[in-house]
């Protein structure tokens, strides 16, 4: 199993408050230290219009990180695809694979924030066709010499991506949030799938659907691929462990997942700042795994077990994770 | 008076290879004592050229790292957050120039750049767009109670913060249109005689560090190309003067421009 990690939010949070210059020097040395410590990528993710400061352009930190470090994956987490124009963002993804000699991996979105979606100037509902086209245009732009796209949202004729990507394709990576629907698109398209935080049954279930999709529509089990962000917090005592996630909730997941439509409800519905014993938000808070260091294994074994190839932990213990996980999975 | 780089990429080598020169003659430029690189965003260059300035932030320390820019396809709220997060990861040192005449694409990024909560209203930006009638330029809010961003919901706020801000309290713009109110930066196919002209008349109304950049060879002798220099900068009254080489990776050949053309041009 892989194991990448990376930044939250290369922002000003509230719960540490600091310069962002700073935040984005940590940022950097974050990634020489994953490097260091043996993990295989470290990501940046996106959102833009923040109060916070939030990290609007992923490939921009990852180029800073790709400065400080020679091997380590330099990942999306996700990237908002459909918040680009399509050709744009191949150029820039293939730039940066040039200057990181091809360590690129794109975890693409479809992102879910009315604000952004104004700001940026794209229609939301449009956005899941617009995250499979562009997907699509990413795929032949890294890996054909010059290609024609015509779909719904976007038409090329024969137009070639500048600079040459080093890694032909670029992989990608569907970030497919926590829903069965999602994954089972991704599965029929044949789109390597990366799920969200979530307890390990449900993990199971969606990974299921994912590969019988997959299978369905034709594609052979080896080029159907599964990664899983992963929130864990390590203790010497599930006690300890369990604070840490009240720490992690309340400085940052609390405005972040309550209060801009992350969670989604069983219908595909937004929730918004719902109440702390809402269904939605117990499971979300369910699907960080609180444990020793010896119980984190096993549930990451179980991940490993439903079929789960890489995981993301967005976690500040990197060196406990060096110390006391990754050994067991190599 | 400031002295920059800026280079012409061959289409016919790989990006590979282009950019290990790149990379070489970008450190060098900066342990030597340039003022500034520039890189622009065309299909002749080595592609996005924030990506390409954020990674030479980390490993450069004083050089002002300047991109060239069009009006992108869309999105162009993009051309502020990036060279935002440029000025970020380089302490103050990114710079941006505007290729092309389109005003209300400079009129946009400058607000990005520096305003708090905005809206803009234009033929062809509208900012947010969510369908609703924005007056025209730039609008700010008028004193409300506030409500923290999280707990506004699904509702789209009249007005938006471009995030993150730069470092820099203004990153330095310049302008390829001779037009603008922003100091001009002439480019490489410009005639001198233009140049010079172009950079006059904005002094007569803005005290911006102009820029010219010219096409140099630098098998040139020294001396040649100090005359040439002083020349172009006394007689235009330009601060900033931008050496374009064909990219080689050639140290040595900066290094001669360092020690022997750079100090003449200071003195």
């Amino acid at each position: 199993m892989e194991f990448w990690t990376g930044s939250i939010g290369l922002s000003k949070v509230r719960a540490m408050p600091r310069s962002l210059a700073d935040s984005y020097d940590e940022y950097v040395e974050g990634a020489r230290l994953a490097e260091e410590l043996g993990f295989d990528g470290y990501g940046a993710p996106e959102h833009h219009f923040m109060y916070d400061s939030f990290m609007p352009a992923p490939l921009h930190a990852l180029a800073a990180a790709a400065a400080s470090t020679r091997n380590i994956k330099l990942v999306t987490g996700a990237m908002l695809l459909p918040l680009y124009d399509p050709i744009d963002a191949a150029c820039q993804a293939a730039t940066l694979d040039v200057v990181s000699s091809g360590r690129v991996v794109l975890g693409l979105g479809m992102g879910y924030r009315p604000m952004e979606f104004a700001g940026m100037g794209v229609e939301k509902r449009t956005r899941g066709e617009r995250l499979v086209e562009a997907m699509e245009i990413i795929e032949l732009g890294t890996s054909q010499e010059r290609f024609t796209f015509r779909g719904k949202h976007y038409h090329y004729d024969a137009i070639s991506i500048s600079p040459r990507s080093i890694q032909r394709p670029i992989p990608l990576w569907f970030c497919g949030g926590t829903s069965v629907k999602a994954a089972r698109r991704a599965g029929a398209a044949g789109l390597s799938y990366w799920l969200a935080n979530l307890p390990i049954q449900q993990v199971k279930t969606i990974v299921e659907e994912y590969l019988k999709a997959g299978e369905e529509a034709g594609h052979p089990r080896s080029e159907l691929h599964v990664a899983a962000f992963k929130d864990v917090c390590i203790g010497s005592t599930t006690e300890e462990a369990q604070r840490l996630r009240q720490g992690l909730i309340e400085t940052f997941y609390e405005e972040h997942i309550l209060g801009y439509g992350y969670l989604v409800d069983d219908d595909g519905k937004h929730v918004y700042n719902p109440p702390r014993d809402h269904p939605i938000y117990k499971r979300f808070v369910d699907g960080i795994f609180c444990g020793t260091a010896d119980q984190v294994v096993d549930e990451l074994k179980a991940y490993e077990d439903a079929g789960v190839e890489v995981i993301f932990l967005a976690s500040l213990q990197r060196e406990l994770i060096a110390e006391k996980i990754i050994p067991a999975f190599r | 008076m400031r002295l920059g780089l800026s280079w012409e990429f061959d289409l016919e080598r790989s990006a590979e290879d282009q950019w290990r020169d790149l990379l070489a003659e970008a450190r060098g430029a900066d342990r030597m004592g340039f003022d500034s690189i520039w890189l622009e965003d065309t299909s002749s260059s080595i592609g996005s050229p924030t990506i390409v300035l954020t990674y030479l932030a980390r490993c450069t320390s004083s050089i002002r790292l300047c991109a060239i820019r069009k009006r992108p396809r869309n999105a162009v709220v993009r051309v502020a957050e990036e060279i935002a997060v440029l000025d970020q990861f380089s302490r103050g040192r990114a710079g941006l120039a505007f290729e092309g005449v389109d005003v209300e694409f400079v009129e946009f990024t400058k607000a990005a750049l520096a305003q708090g909560e905005f809206a803009f209203g234009g033929r062809t930006i509208r900012f947010p767009d969510d369908g609703r009638v924005i007056p025209e330029g730039v609008t700010r809010p008028r004193y409300a109670p506030y409500v923290p961003q999280w707990e506004r919901g699904p509702l789209i706020p009249e007005f938006l913060a471009v995030t993150p801000k730069p470092y820099s309290i203004r990153v330095p713009l310049w302008s390829t249109d001779s037009g603008d109110d922003l100091p001009p930066l002439v480019r490489h196919g410009v005639r001198d005689e233009e140049a010079i002209s172009t950079v006059q008349a904005y002094s007569e109304r803005g005290d911006g560090e102009s820029a010219i950049e010219r096409s140099v060879d630098l098998e040139r002798d020294s001396s040649d190309l100090v005359e040439y220099s002083r020349y172009l900068l006394l007689e235009s009254n330009a601060q900033h003067l931008i050496f374009r080489r064909r990219l080689n990776g050639n140290i040595g050949e900066l290094l001669r421009l360092a020690s022997e053309v750079q100090p003449m041009l200071q003195a």
